[in-house]
């Protein structure tokens, strides 16, 4: 129905109803987005990642997957999904990580996705950071207990499918930090389907 | 061993079921002890006074590079500030992933109506004076918490391994509101039974 190219370092957002399919690719392979949702008819019912851990049994999610609701109602099922090395803990790079890391401030994807509320005239405290889902992100969590981000295992052309189980609002923010995104930041492509799947 | 801070400036103990918070200064030391054994707390930290500024667990992974933190590990906020040090710590076996137990999640998983700790955390912050709305999942701090991961994904709920009177320290680094919840959840998350923890604080400085 529609598709958008979206660069890395910047962010875009929009609606879904139920029962659509987004389908997220990864043009170039290893580049993470930072992706956040919220029901359409009321923005303190947000995705919750850590629910969504509960619900799933695990924290690595893919096909079959459920992303759940702070109120534990499915927002998404994940229909397709190339990857399934996603990170699911939560939390956003931000202009505080990179001058934390001795860079020059630079927005992150926190403060993208802040700028993204502001148009649907919510403040910046409707962003919790348990609502993002760090698609393509690889997190290890080893057994001694090493918690590092890896390069990404996403291929060119790789694809995750979210279908909507309600109405929704989505925002994403395209992560160009020089952490999580392989050799470098690339362009995703955010293509919309009706009910097909 | 017991590490010796002298005598506490205050001492209480907390239901499970019920929540509690305190302010607490630069440089004092809160003690957050197991008194039964098995016991978790769903344990959130702000900025006294401002809950914009709060526990971030993921940027504290970040920052110490690991997802089990222990002694001399520097627990940090969303912007990045030190709030606490791990100064000493019994088990070293908490749950740093955030997010509570939950009515909601009681409904969907024990079928019953209770509240679970993120509703006794946001009543706390009405007694406080703050907007509830601004909890924020990541500040939670599952002190005593067992959570097995595996590399391959598994995520589960696990006994904790605290004895009776096993505690951790924290020292504040800057000023700070506590607010916690003594969780009810009635499964092994809890040793299958319940029980109160007792929060003492010393003057550390």
């Amino acid at each position: 129905m529609e598709e958008r190219v979206l660069d890395p370092g910047t962010s875009d957002s929009g609606v879904i109803k139920h029962g659509q399919t987004l389908r997220i690719i990864d043009i170039e392979g290893q580049q993470v987005a930072d992706f956040i949702a919220w029901r359409i008819d009321d923005p303190s019912e947000y995705q919750d990642v850590f629910n969504s851990n509960f619900a799933n049994g695990s924290w690595k999610i893919g096909s079959g997957g459920v992303l759940v609701s702070n109120h534990m109602n499915k927002f998404w099922t994940i229909t397709e999904d190339d990857c399934e090395e996603h990170y699911m803990g939560g939390g956003f790079c931000s202009s505080d990580l990179y001058t934390y890391e001795g860079n020059p401030p630079h927005d992150g994807c926190r403060d993208r996705l802040q700028k993204e509320l502001a148009k649907y005239d919510l403040t910046p405290l409707h962003l919790r950071e348990v609502s993002c889902f760090n698609i393509f992100m690889h997190v290890a969590y080893d057994s001694d207990g090493t918690w590092e981000i890896r390069r990404p295992i996403s291929k060119a052309g790789d694809h995750i499918d979210l279908r909507a189980e309600m109405d929704l609002h989505w925002a994403v923010s395209i992560c160009d930090d020089p952490w999580s995104n392989g050799d470098g930041p690339t362009p995703m492509r955010f293509e919309f389907y009706d009910a097909i799947h | 061993m017991s590490t010796d801070l002298g005598k506490p400036l205050e001492s209480k103990i907390i239901q499970p079921n019920h929540g509690g918070s305190g302010e607490i200064k630069q440089g004092q030391t809160l003690r957050i002890i197991d008194v039964e054994g098995q016991q978790v707390a769903d344990f959130v930290t702000i900025k006294s006074g401002d809950p914009t500024e709060f526990l971030d667990c993921v940027y504290t992974n970040w920052s110490v590079g690991r997802y089990k933190w222990r002694e001399g590990d520097v627990l940090c906020s969303n912007h990045l500030n030190p709030m606490w040090t791990i100064t000493d710590d019994k088990t070293g076996n908490h749950y740093t992933g955030g997010g509570f137990c939950s009515n909601d999640a009681r409904r969907l998983y024990l079928d019953n109506d209770e509240k679970g700790c993120r509703d006794t955390v946001k009543e706390v912050y009405r007694e406080l004076g703050f907007d509830p709305n601004l909890v924020q999942s990541v500040s939670c701090f599952n002190v005593f918490m067992t959570v097995n991961y595996t590399p391959e994904g598994e995520w589960n709920l696990g006994e904790p391994i605290t004895r009776a009177g096993d505690y951790i320290d924290l020292r504040a680094e800057m000023d700070i509101t506590w607010i916690v919840s003594v969780c009810a959840w009635p499964e092994i998350v809890n040793g299958d039974k319940p029980t109160p923890l007792r929060f003492e604080l010393y003057d550390t400085h």
